[in-house]
């Protein structure tokens, strides 16, 4: 069990070599509860963690193998470039933490771990940690980000999501399922929609102020969002290679068909949000990007797109500059299952993100 | 000037029984190998280390192979030392305990 690169055991970079194996596992460990529409594990994990415009040799992702070159265990590092106060960061998305079930190997969790978080990044984060996981980073001194706990979701068809609901669950529901453009279910809508809409504070006093939608391209995003940005101390720092990798990505991967919008008033940009539509389901929003003021706007503009493309309904994480606005306009919150993990030697960037002075949406981490 | 070993094993047996709540093997059996290490206990003892040597192992250099024995981790803990062997942490350590 001696370790180090060069045919002997150990932890070493992840490349090109490794991915049949990794897939493998990434397929034992994560298919079973995945929400990637593609089943190409090793071009999804290429793409985003080896051919991606952030990738960064010096913030490796990790694999451990065995001295016959078995691969066991893997971490991955998925790359951002962030501005903080200024100057440009690096932080660390964690994401794809996996033994292989088949190995009774013990303690290569905690060395993969510590590598990667003694690494030269000045922010690494996770946002699928399970609870081992957690407790793992909670030991080597990550904490969880306040309000990322918490999910919300906007119901726009409720007898669709139930439908939904049974239909992931399966089962002998599934004959009840077949009907669904079935007079009884629209009406069923009509009613239920009307009663959410009541219950929806901003419903009784009125649409939010209103603001322009258009698409929002990857080549104009960086100069559409930049002035979004600027009132935040920590923010993304990205260029139009970075918008077309992520686009195509949720293209390829997502499932769902990606929506990215802009929304303006007069010249000016109030923000921008970005969601994965699938008619009929519940579409998960991956960024709400905008300051607290220009929220609503923001946040009706999403919802009126969902609403009338056919999305039963919105699924998210918390963000604090739009939480009230979500709370407006008839969101309901909910305990997520997991929250995202925060490291960092600065204690400062940690306070920073828990203020609420920080950009970090999905899109800037592991958005699948 | 390199520590005593007995002052660093006999911790390093302490931090098991009292901190890990882990049994120590037989001679002859590993401590990762036959399953007594998992990975929370591994990062426990090494928060530990830190504590009671003053020591940070460096993660670059770390293997499996440094925690199969209770010998493999004094080695750690002498090769964590910095340049002046780390004497008076060590013999701090030794003192708190009697």
């Amino acid at each position: 069990m001696t370790t180090s690169p060069g045919g002997r055991a150990g932890i070493r970079a992840f490349d090109e070599a490794d991915l049949g194996q990794v897939a493998r596992i990434w397929d034992t460990v994560f298919r079973p509860g995945s929400s990637l529409a593609s089943r190409d594990t090793a071009g999804f994990l290429r793409r985003t963690l080896l051919s991606d415009p952030w990738h960064d040799p010096e913030l490796p992702s990790l694999v451990y193998a065995q001295q016959d070159g078995q691969v066991i265990a893997f971490l991955g590092s998925s790359v951002r470039r962030m501005r903080f106060d200024g100057r440009s960061i690096r932080a660390v998305s964690s994401a794809h933490f996996m033994i292989d079930p088949a190995s009774s190997v013990q303690g290569v969790g905690a060395l993969l771990l510590g590598r990667l978080l003694a690494g030269p990044q000045e922010l690494t984060t996770t946002d699928t940690a399970n609870a081992a996981t957690q407790l793992l980073w909670r030991r080597f001194g990550g904490r969880p980000a306040h309000l990322s706990g918490v999910g919300w979701v906007r119901v726009f068809r409720p007898s669709s999501v139930a439908r939904h609901v049974l239909a992931e669950r399966g089962g002998k529901a599934r004959w009840f399922l077949r009907a669904p453009a079935t007079p009884l279910w629209r009406l069923a809508d009509v009613v239920l929609r009307r009663a959410v809409d009541l219950a929806s504070p901003s419903r009784l006093q009125g649409s939010p102020t209103a603001g322009s939608t258009e698409p929002l391209s990857a080549t104009a995003a960086p100069a559409e969002l930049e002035p979004v940005w600027e009132g935040f101390r920590l923010r993304p720092e990205y260029e139009a290679a970075h918008f077309e990798a992520l686009h195509e990505d949720l293209s390829r991967f997502g499932k769902g068909v990606p929506v990215a919008a802009v929304v303006r008033r007069g010249d000016r940009t109030l923000g921008a949000y970005v969601y994965l539509l699938e008619p009929g389901g519940v579409c998960p929003v991956l960024a709400i990007v905008c300051a607290e003021g220009d929220a609503p706007a923001v946040v009706s503009s999403l919802f009126d797109h969902a609403s009338s493309h056919e999305a039963a309904a919105l699924v998210g994480r918390v963000e604090p500059h739009a939480q009230e606005s979500l709370n407006q306009s008839g969101a309901q919150f909910f305990a997520a299952e997991v929250r995202r993990l925060l490291h960092s030697r600065d204690p400062d960037l940690l306070a920073t993100i828990d203020s609420g002075s920080a950009s970090m949406t999905r899109l800037d981490g592991e958005w699948w | 000037m390199i520590p005593e070993r007995s002052i660093i094993l006999p911790k390093i047996r302490e931090i098991f029984a009292d901190r890990l709540h882990v049994e120590l093997p037989p001679d002859g059996v590993g401590l990762i190998s036959g399953g007594f290490v998992d990975s929370l206990a591994l990062v426990e003892l090494l928060l530990q280390i830190e504590t009671e040597f003053g020591v940070s192992p460096d993660f670059e250099q770390l293997e499996l192979d440094d925690f199969e024995s209770l010998s493999a981790i004094e080695q750690l803990v002498l090769r964590s030392m910095p340049a002046d062997g780390g004497q008076a942490e060590v013999e701090s350590a030794g003192a708190v305990e009697g």
